[in-house]
């Protein structure tokens, strides 16, 4: 199996606490990879250092041929841009944006046919049965709307890797196993890498591979 | 080389290639040309360019170079270019440079436009208030600065009457008691022998002089200005006949309608001035044509009977017959200056042991007015309304960055986590900042359009009201120590107010106020970039 994430001795430092602490992890392409910890572990921590979104202070980390530990704040931008996808707890959406601008938002910066960008949008909204309404507003929209949103804008920059965190914290379970399964489908059909950081046992049971971090160690592989 | 086949006769590099070169480099502001070089063994239309394609998309930005001519590297721009029918350019349009002309590619960012204005329209009343602040910040400006001009132009008015370009006048005493005819003490009497010694000088084109007296008889105050009916002086006064007739003998009077009214004077009534009768054959009207406008006029030959009869103003200084004490002159416009210093050659300088009049100047020494010494006697007036309105702007502008400062940046940082999910997805710190800078901008212009249309409507509002002059007291025709009358001692004229859009200012302004609101972005767009997405998400 192809390494596509290859993390050596990471270390980070928030305020006083090692949130992460020496970690070393491979991520596999086609892996749904989950790291299970409970809240304060340096779980979330973690996802931001392997996606790209933060810096660590010590250790490597390889995607692909390219070392993202090197980069600066906007290298990591494009790299997020062009390479991963990440879906939040909070989905994260744009209240002035509708469903479909919120999708289209990492096309932006490209610019590009308006055209094109929005038939994009309108594709990745379908995969994730958000079709009928391209033309809300995210205050319209129930908790797993959004989060369908969400995992819609990460979709569509056709990245080699989706991150999630916590990606049902704020739903109830009935949604959020309607959300997993999105995800697991992503996974099983179309081959999507996924890391996905929990504290539900019950996700963690989903997963392919699971990482258990405790006090920025990760304790079981 | 293609299309090589087509020049039978290949011209070398010359001076037109070097200038399409200079011309395409200026073009080129997005070095998506970098590299023009010229081959001197080949055609114009063969000119090699290098080409880098900036890919804007790509991660690592990489460099490509590909040759193309100057030939294909423009037809590829057109519908249906007759160099890809014919297999020319090898590859699809989409690979080549089209996509990443300067111009196509500023289309592409359209969207950020569309962004932008998608921001303002949702959040219409964040917005509104920025766009409100900048509206009275222009509006401000452009009509603090209209009118301080408007003043500035309202000072000259009362002058832009006097036709004559040069005024001599003569300082003199104020007479020990106000009884009869005498003059006022800017305007003493001056030897009648003067004026033809003045019409010797070259560039002098018309003499026009008068007898200004001031008439204090038992029971009333009158100003008298004798004139000669057929000067330009005397007929601009007679164009303002509205009743009557002008003087046909020298008992023969006109009278002000605003004195005629105020008195109840009537045509063919007798008035009389100083001991002698007139008869009022007719009543004129010359608000706003003339600085030395009077209550009564009379012909120059009897007022200056007038003044040679009084005793009062015998005492004070010799008065001739033929004396005046305005003379009006009208010069060649090219040689005012000329005319102006022949002028003080030939006047008397004051006698070493003059005195001073009652407002410190020397007894009888002259004084030339020039339209320049008018406008800086004005001027000097002024002076103090303009620094005024000078420190009104900057109070105003300062004011206005505070409050703008402050406006902007609540609405932006309030949308920081906005920024931290846009860097999160992959927005770019100059992604960010473009986009921040075409909201920023759309607002400004908006604003200023706003800000100029009120500022227009506010200026034809106040080009409808009146402004009231008041005339310095040296150039009034009224005496200053005459108290009975509190509107005589500063007399006050009333104009339209000559207030006008400033169009090169409001330019200015336009300017003076992008250069502030992007000045306050970046210095904001600094401060969100230097927020981590993480940061930023954790904020909530």
């Amino acid at each position: 199996m192809n390494k596509i994430i290859v993390a050596r001795d990471l270390s980070k430092t928030l305020g006083s606490v090692k949130a992460v602490n020496s970690v070393s992890l491979d991520v596999n392409e086609g892996d749904f990879l989950v790291i299970q910890g409970s809240s304060g572990s340096g779980k979330t921590t973690l996802l931001s250092l392997l996606s790209g979104l933060d810096k660590a202070d010590a250790g490597e980390i390889k995607f692909g041929s390219e070392d993202i530990t090197s980069m600066n704040e906007d290298d990591l931008a494009l790299f997020r841009r062009k390479n991963v996808g990440i879906v939040f707890q909070s989905y994260n959406l744009i209240p002035t944006l509708n469903v479909l601008e919120n999708i289209a938002l990492p096309l932006f910066p490209e610019g590009g046919s308006k055209e094109k960008m929005f038939e994009r949008a309108k594709a990745a909204a379908e995969s994730v049965g958000l079709g009928h309404r391209l033309d809300h507003y995210p205050n319209e929209l129930s908790g797993g709307e959004q989060q369908r949103v969400g995992l819609a804008r990460a979709l569509i920059n056709n990245p080699k890797v989706i991150f999630a965190d916590e990606p049902t914290g704020n739903l109830d379970t009935e949604t959020g196993q309607k959300v997993m399964n999105l995800f697991k489908s992503l996974n099983k059909e179309k081959g999507m890498t996924i890391v996905m950081v929990t504290h539900d046992d019950g996700l963690a049971k989903e997963a392919d591979r699971l990482i258990k971090i405790k006090d920025g160690v990760v304790i079981n592989e | 080389m293609e299309g090589a086949g087509d020049i039978s006769r290949p011209r070398t590099a010359n001076a037109t290639s070097h200038f399409i070169i200079f011309i395409l480099n200026i073009l080129d502001s997005h070095h998506n040309i970098y590299k023009l070089r010229l081959n001197p063994n080949k055609s114009i239309s063969q000119l090699t360019l290098s080409i880098r394609l900036k890919d804007y998309c790509a991660y690592q930005e990489p460099t490509h170079h590909n040759k193309v001519t100057i030939k294909s590297y423009f037809l590829q721009f057109l519908p249906g270019s007759a160099l890809r029918k014919h297999g020319h350019l090898s590859k699809p349009k989409s690979t080549y440079a089209s996509m990443y002309h300067p111009m196509i590619k500023w289309i592409k960012e359209l969207y950020m436009v569309n962004y932008a204005l998608n921001e303002l329209t949702k959040r219409k009343r964040k917005y509104l208030l920025n766009i409100m602040v900048i509206g009275l910040v222009v509006v401000l400006l452009i009509t603090l600065n209209s009118l301080g001009v408007a003043f500035k132009e309202a000072s000259k008015l009362p002058f832009e009457n006097i036709h004559s370009s040069i005024i001599i006048q003569r300082n003199g005493n104020v007479p020990e008691n106000t009884s009869g005819a005498v003059t006022p003490c800017s305007l003493a009497p001056i030897k009648g022998e003067l004026i033809p010694q003045i019409g010797k000088i070259q560039g002098v084109k018309e003499i026009a002089s008068g007898l200004f007296l001031w008439v204090f008889d038992k029971d009333s105050f009158k100003r008298v200005l004798g004139v000669n009916w057929s000067d330009s002086r005397g007929k601009r006064i007679g164009s303002g006949l509205i009743e009557g007739s002008l003087p046909q003998s020298d008992s023969d009077a006109l009278v002000e309608k605003a004195y005629a009214q105020q008195h109840g004077l009537k045509l063919n009534q007798t008035l009389r001035l100083s001991g002698t009768d007139f008869t009022l054959s007719g009543i004129v009207d010359t608000t706003g044509k003339d600085i030395l406008s009077s209550d009564v006029y009379v012909n120059l030959n009897s007022s200056q009977s007038l003044a040679y009869n009084s005793r009062n103003l015998q005492e004070t200084e010799k008065f001739n017959k033929n004396d005046v004490n305005i003379i009006f002159i009208d010069a060649d416009q090219t040689m005012v200056k000329e005319v102006t210093s022949r002028l003080k050659t030939l006047v008397n300088p004051p006698a070493p042991n003059a005195g001073k009049t009652p407002t410190g100047q020397i007894t009888g020494a002259y004084n030339i007015y020039t339209p320049e010494s008018f406008e800086s006697q004005i001027s000097s007036l002024f002076l103090i309304s303009d620094k005024l309105i000078l420190v009104l702007s900057l109070v105003v502008l300062v004011g206005a960055l505070l409050v703008l400062i402050k406006s902007m940046s609540h609405t932006l940082l309030e949308r920081r986590k906005e920024f931290g999910i846009m860097k999160a997805v992959g927005f770019r710190s100059r992604d960010i900042r473009r986009e921040i800078t075409i909201e920023t901008l759309l607002q400004t212009i908006i604003g200023y359009c706003v800000g100029v249309a009120l500022s227009l409507v506010a200026i034809f509002a106040l080009a409808k009201t009146t402004v009231s002059i008041a005339i310095p007291w040296e150039m009034s025709p009224y005496p200053h120590f005459h108290t009975s009358n509190p509107n005589l001692i500063a007399p006050v004229q009333t104009y339209l107010f000559p207030i006008k859009f400033e169009a090169m200012y409001s330019v200015e302004v336009l300017i003076a106020i992008l250069v502030l609101s992007l000045l306050t972005v970046s210095v904001l767009a600094r401060y969100i970039n230097g927020l981590k997405a993480m940061e930023v998400l954790r904020y909530e």
